[in-house]
């Protein structure tokens, strides 16, 4: 359990990195909700799964989809 | 006007100070931390003993629907006030032209065409996540789920309509003014349960629905009820907010 917790959190800090790196928007936003999961990993392995419930429907499906439907209408304009 | 090189250097130093407390709070925080196993806690016992009497087996429902429901309605509140302040910014200005369709089906732009793998998998996955989403509406008081969990995965089954390309079918599910009036009647629903509580056993949002039988579906009272009116303000908040994203007016008329 602690290997788990300790590799998870770790896994946190790199993928977070990760987002910070991506450059590509819509890459981006494809790692932030990678990213969002594996919090949600996190919240589960420190026994919150409703937290991390939460986090998975909102860092894993809402925010991506509010940022992809923006930015196909952001790319709409731009033409 | 500081050259490219210096500014990159004092973004740094701003990362560096920044990070630097970031991390030196993040290590006091740790030191400090109770340990995460402590459920023989007298906190702990006491929010499952609530729960019990509550008919609630899920404690974290029983805390955010009952002994905490008054910071869940600011939560609902804050939810109700970003999807009018978008629809307040992003609204129809004279002079600005509403598109009744997306831009990708707009004549003159290839709208690219969506993949036949995304559509079938998309297609796949909208009842099992409806059928989830229900699931989890009314499980709040039960197990995991309820509240705004419940909502936003309501929105995913739509958002997956949407992604197999059956736009108008999302827009006869979704009509902007039916959910104008679902976000603001579950919203007051939760004030005149609030109110109940007041009238009925004096304290606002207390518990004065029968509580039933622990376990059982129709159970605990107005935790199962306030759970049921949040994932309805959340879903209708979040498909607003991204519905008025969708529509935003792009074509503006130059004065004159």
């Amino acid at each position: 359990m602690t290997v788990a917790r300790i590799l998870a959190v770790l896994l946190v800090g790199v993928l977070g990195t990760a987002v910070v790196l991506t450059r590509d928007t819509v890459h981006q936003a494809l790692v932030f909700g990678l990213f969002g999961l594996v919090l949600a990993l996190v919240f589960l392995l420190y026994m919150a799964p409703d937290a991390a419930l939460a986090q998975v429907v909102v860092s894993g499906l809402v925010v991506p989809l509010l940022i992809f439907v923006t930015l196909a209408e952001l790319r709409g304009r731009a033409e | 006007m500081s050259s490219r090189r210096t500014r990159g250097r004092r973004r740094l130093l701003v990362f560096a100070a920044g990070g630097g407390m970031l991390a030196l709070a993040f290590v006091v925080g740790l030191v400090d931390l109770a340990p995460a196993t402590s459920a023989d806690s007298d906190l702990a016992a006491a929010l499952v003993e609530l729960a019990v009497e509550q008919r609630s087996p899920n404690t974290v429902s029983g805390v955010l629907f009952d002994l905490r429901a008054t910071d869940t309605l600011g939560e609902a509140l804050a939810l109700f006030a970003a999807s009018a302040g978008l629809q307040l910014v992003l609204r129809e200005l004279p002079g600005e032209q509403r598109r009744s369709e997306p831009r990708s089906g707009a004549p003159g732009r290839e709208a690219p065409p969506t993949s036949d793998a995304v559509r079938a998998a998309a297609l796949a996955l909208v009842v099992p996540t409806a059928v989830f989403a229900v699931y989890v509406t009314f499980r709040g008081h039960l197990g995991l789920g309820g509240g705004l969990q419940a909502g936003a995965l309501a929105v995913t089954a739509l958002a997956l309509v949407f992604l197999a390309g059956r736009y108008r079918a999302q827009r006869h599910f979704a009509p902007d003014r039916q959910l104008d009036i679902l976000e603001a009647v579950s919203l007051g629903g939760y004030v005149v349960v609030g109110l109940a509580g007041l009238v009925v056993a004096g304290a606002f949002l207390a518990n004065v629905l029968p509580l039933g039988v622990l376990g059982e579906l129709v159970s605990s009272g107005t935790i199962l009820a306030l759970s049921l009116l949040v994932a309805i303000e959340a879903g209708a908040a979040v498909l607003l907010i991204v519905a008025e994203v969708q529509e935003e007016p792009l074509e503006r008329e130059e004065p004159g």
